[in-house]
């Protein structure tokens, strides 16, 4: 090492380190990654995962933050529907499917060995005169995990959960950009984040802590029927007293026909849900300044909208630009449940749109393809 | 359960977090998979003991951990936010003390990132590294050798060198 890399390397030895997690949370943690090893497959509850990634929240398996988690004592209100089609140890709570789902993509994964293996929608590459050459491109085939989760949608009884995303726009501009969510498992509130409360009538709404240098709002409220959550922006309090009031779930369907913002709103499409949040092929092509994702998990373009995007056409496609200081990132619906996105680092919305429109479809054979592939993943695990 | 994982939790947590930290360039995200990185090695334990390079291997789980979920798009946002040299500040948990060293960090593409971390603060050989990252060891010597240019320049500012840990 030369004497700078001592003094780098000295200093990046220094960053604080948050102390380790207590170790009886890497215990629980690792008991059900084992329990789950165990099993052959995984119950089903997909869809209230994929809510929760619709709706922007940062649950996750170690953190209880999400309002829909309920806990141990809950558990009785789901179960098995019938234990005789599969010994299938089902997910009980939101929580326990968010790890049965990841377990199954842990499992389920496999990567694309080569380029010509890559499915025709998804490979796509810029041309040589848009911008340099890729360095790295792979491909992920998530099919295996949909098919982990599949054969237990009859044995488990499902969290049922619906999820809508409004959009409104003025002026080819997205204006307003809201999920709302509904799970079947009792409300609990987590005081932990919450950062004040509405009410609409008798019902409490908990609204969460927001990010700083942003303007969403995530708020949550329900009983001990079910649990609803709004996550986007803009979005008032009077907003979302309102929607509070007027949200139904009957039938296994949200109903928001009494909302104002719903009947106003110019796309109202539901969210990923099923195996279909966690199967299609992810395809990513990039170099240090761009990045070219391609994924066929059967996404609607207006799940991606953020208010800001300005609506687009990509070779004839729909799209949306979504503009940053230094990030710009294109999103354009390739094929009926194919989105591509690329996003570039320090150029212009006119670059990067450029580069967006020189995209086409690459052969198996692409030179520039194979030279960058990368045809041996790590572990995963 | 075993005393010896306990141990060697204890003992590789520190350097594994700042290796996924820098590679990940949130602290938040890489703490929780960091933990699902010890997570399953517990699960696989005492097999995982075994293992010849156990940082190499906890990083490569986490940061596999990082892109799944950063797949199915519930991060996308803050990874393009991390791509740009924005990382997100995590309220609790402590922040690097020479901040400009930590941006020039930051701001180094992803794959440089990780390059970074795993010579400087995994201690891994340039070979190691093209081994465990599925690349060449021409391009992990190249890439080293334009983030050394970029955060030396960094380290021998004025004001970097004032933000001097003490």
């Amino acid at each position: 090492m030369t004497p700078l890399d001592e003094e780098l390397a000295r200093h990046l030895r220094s960053f604080p380190a948050a102390p380790p997690r207590p170790l009886g949370e890497i215990e629980v943690r690792a008991r059900m990654l084992h329990r789950h090893r165990r099993v052959s497959a995984v119950g089903l509850t997909v869809t209230a995962v994929a809510a929760l990634t619709v709706a922007g929240t940062t649950t996750s398996w170690w953190g209880t933050s999400s309002p829909f988690d309920s806990g141990p004592d809950d558990r009785a209100a789901a179960g098995p529907l019938d234990h005789a089609a599969a010994p299938v140890d089902c997910p009980q709570t939101v929580g326990d499917a968010q790890a049965a789902v990841d377990q199954a993509v842990t499992e389920g994964v496999r990567h694309v060995a080569d380029t010509t293996d890559v499915p025709v929608p998804l490979r796509l590459l810029w041309s040589q005169e848009a911008a340099p050459a890729p360095e790295t491109a792979s491909a992920t085939d998530y099919t295996a995990a949909a098919d982990l989760l599949a054969p237990y949608e009859d044995a488990c009884a499902a969290l049922p959960m619906q999820n809508l995303r409004l959009v409104d726009l003025d002026d080819g501009t997205v204006t307003r950009a809201v999920s709302v969510s509904y799970v079947d498992v009792p409300y609990v509130r987590d005081p932990n984040a919450e950062a004040r409360t509405l009410e609409a009538g008798s019902t409490l709404i908990s609204v969460s802590h927001q990010e700083a240098g942003k303007d969403g709002v995530a708020a949550s409220w329900g009983t001990a029927e079910g649990s609803w959550m709004v996550a986007g922006s803009p979005l008032s309090d009077d907003e979302v007293v309102e929607l509070a009031l007027a949200a139904r779930y009957t039938d296994g369907q949200i109903s928001l026909d009494q909302w104002s913002i719903a009947a106003d709103a110019d796309y109202m499409v539901p969210a990923r849900a099923g195996n279909a949040a966690v199967g299609g092929v992810f395809y990513q092509v990039e170099n240090d300044e761009l990045i070219l994702t391609v994924d066929s998990a059967k996404e609607n373009l207006w799940l991606r909208a953020r208010v800001g995007d300005e609506v687009i056409e990509v070779n004839g496609k729909p799209g949306l630009l979504h503009a940053e200081p230094v990030l710009v990132s294109v999103t354009w619906q390739v094929a009926e449940e194919v989105l591509a996105s690329l996003t570039t680092h320090n150029a212009s919305a006119d670059t990067t749109l450029d580069i967006a429109q020189s995209v086409h479809p690459a052969p198996g054979d692409d030179p520039q393809l194979i030279a960058s592939w990368q045809a041996d993943p790590a572990s995963s695990g | 359960m075993q005393d010896d994982f306990a141990d060697w939790y204890s003992a590789l947590w520190p350097r594994v977090l700042r290796v996924v930290t820098v590679a990940v360039g949130d602290r938040d995200l890489a703490e929780e998979a960091t933990a699902e990185a010890f997570a399953r090695a517990l699960a696989r334990w005492p097999a995982t003991a075994e293992v010849t390079s156990p940082i190499a291997w906890l990083q490569t789980v986490a940061i596999n951990h990082v892109r799944s979920r950063w797949r199915r798009g519930r991060l996308e946002r803050r990874a393009l936010e991390r791509m740009a040299g924005q990382p997100q500040r995590h309220p609790d948990a402590p922040e690097p003390r020479n901040d400009a060293l930590w941006d020039a960090v930051a701001a180094l593409p992803s794959r440089t990132r990780h390059i970074v971390a795993l010579r400087y603060i995994a201690d891994l050989p340039e070979a190691e590294i093209a081994v465990t990252l599925g690349i060449t060891r021409g391009t992990v010597a190249s890439t080293l050798s334009r983030a050394r240019q970029q955060l030396g320049s960094v380290l021998s500012s004025p004001t970097a060198t004032s933000e001097e840990i003490s």
